[in-house]
């Protein structure tokens, strides 16, 4: 804060701080394909590995 | 990270992971972490508002990169259900899943042993209901695995197929036969509905199983888990366990699930206590013979 602005008038009917963006979503890398299923990789914002299996609509048949 | 030390008298190592004693304990149904993220609810593990099956890195792990890993597998986003109670297509699509990362685990030069299992009910420590397995990725050779290894040589060949064969033989344990899968009591269960079930061909691994084997071992292993819950007309606690071959280069194994129910009652359970723990010789109140009648008796309720 500048040191000629009174905190208190600065603060007056403002939130002490900007509310914070939406959460961004998962970084998520390209599909996968592995036997009849499809992969999707994500990290989750703590930095974790999370896969979500689906099952492919032609049920592995290609 | 966890700590291990080697018990010099028991020759194994111990695994302290003390970050795991603040886990979510059997949290209410509303604050499940493995159900989905839905509209204008608080975020869970899974950021999703449906999905099929879900695989992550566990919050609280028993080991973790660089030393190994361990998930949770989440079988379904319906909280009520069971593995049992999975629609076949999906319990098959969970043999994929669990190839998948038996594979991917597996080739990590971290990794020695890629063990997959289920603890059911709160009889064998579960801390959440909704439906879910756990994947230990272990950086080093387990004692299990490693007995395993020894009764291979021990008798001259694999061990599982000489048992398989005795099983077969006199087919008196044997619950579920089918044409690639088979599900027995075995002829020294541990435990008193203790039922192994392995693949007729010789697979060390589920990478090694066709997409009909596969199959079939989900298949079987829904047989035994649904007979479990007739047997005692209630929701059956197990510890299920795959037991595949080693991922540090050994060549050894034949892939088969085990199950651990402690129950030998409805309501009575099998402790492990002063022979079990002391001596290491398993007591038994019931044969296996007797209890494979009575768990082919209720599979059969419901075929």
């Amino acid at each position: 804060m500048h040191p000629l602005v009174d905190e208190c008038s600065y603060t007056s009917g403002m939130p002490s701080s900007p509310p914070p963006p939406p959460d961004p979503p998962p970084a998520a890398e390209p599909p996968e394909r592995f036997g009849p299923l499809i992969l999707r990789r994500l990290v989750k914002d703590d930095g974790r590995a999370l896969i979500r299996f689906d099952r492919a609509e032609d049920g592995g048949e290609r | 990270m966890s700590l291990r030390r080697f018990n010099e008298l028991r020759a194994e190592e111990v695994v302290y992971a003390v970050q795991r004693q603040d886990r979510t304990f059997l949290p209410a149904e509303d604050h499940c972490p493995l159900c989905p993220t839905r509209p204008g609810q608080s975020p869970t593990e899974i950021p999703f508002p449906s999905y099929e099956i879900v695989v992550f890195d566990n919050l609280f792990p028993s080991f973790e990169a660089p030393e190994g890993a361990a998930e949770v597998v989440v079988y379904t986003d319906d909280h009520r259900g069971s593995f049992a109670e999975l629609a076949p297509e999906r319990a098959q699509a969970l043999m994929w899943v669990w190839r998948q990362r038996y594979e991917e685990l597996g080739a990590r030069p971290d990794i020695a042993y890629v063990l997959i299992f289920e603890n059911r009910g709160v009889e064998v420590g579960t801390t959440l209901h909704h439906p879910h397995g756990q994947i230990y990725g272990f950086p080093f050779m387990p004692p299990v695995p490693a007995l395993e290894a020894a009764a291979d040589a021990r008798l001259g060949g694999c061990a599982m197929c000489t048992l398989l064969g005795r099983e077969l033989a006199t087919g008196e344990r044997v619950v579920h036969s089918g044409d690639a899968v088979v599900a027995y009591v075995p002829y020294a269960a541990r435990w008193p509905y203790e039922t192994h079930v392995a693949l007729r061909e010789h697979r060390p691994s589920l990478a090694e199983c066709t997409p009909a084997e596969l199959a079939a071992l989900a298949a079987a292993l829904q047989a035994v888990t649904r007979g479990y819950d007739r047997l005692f007309g209630r929701p059956f606690p197990y510890v299920m366990v795959l037991h595949q071959a080693p991922t540090d280069g050994r060549r050894a194994g034949h892939l088969h699930v085990e199950f651990y129910p402690p129950l030998r009652t409805a309501t009575k359970l099998k402790y492990l206590a002063g022979s079990e723990q002391g001596a290491g010789t398993f007591l038994m109140d019931v044969l296996p013979e007797d209890s494979a009648r009575a768990l082919r008796e209720a599979m059969a309720d419901g075929a």
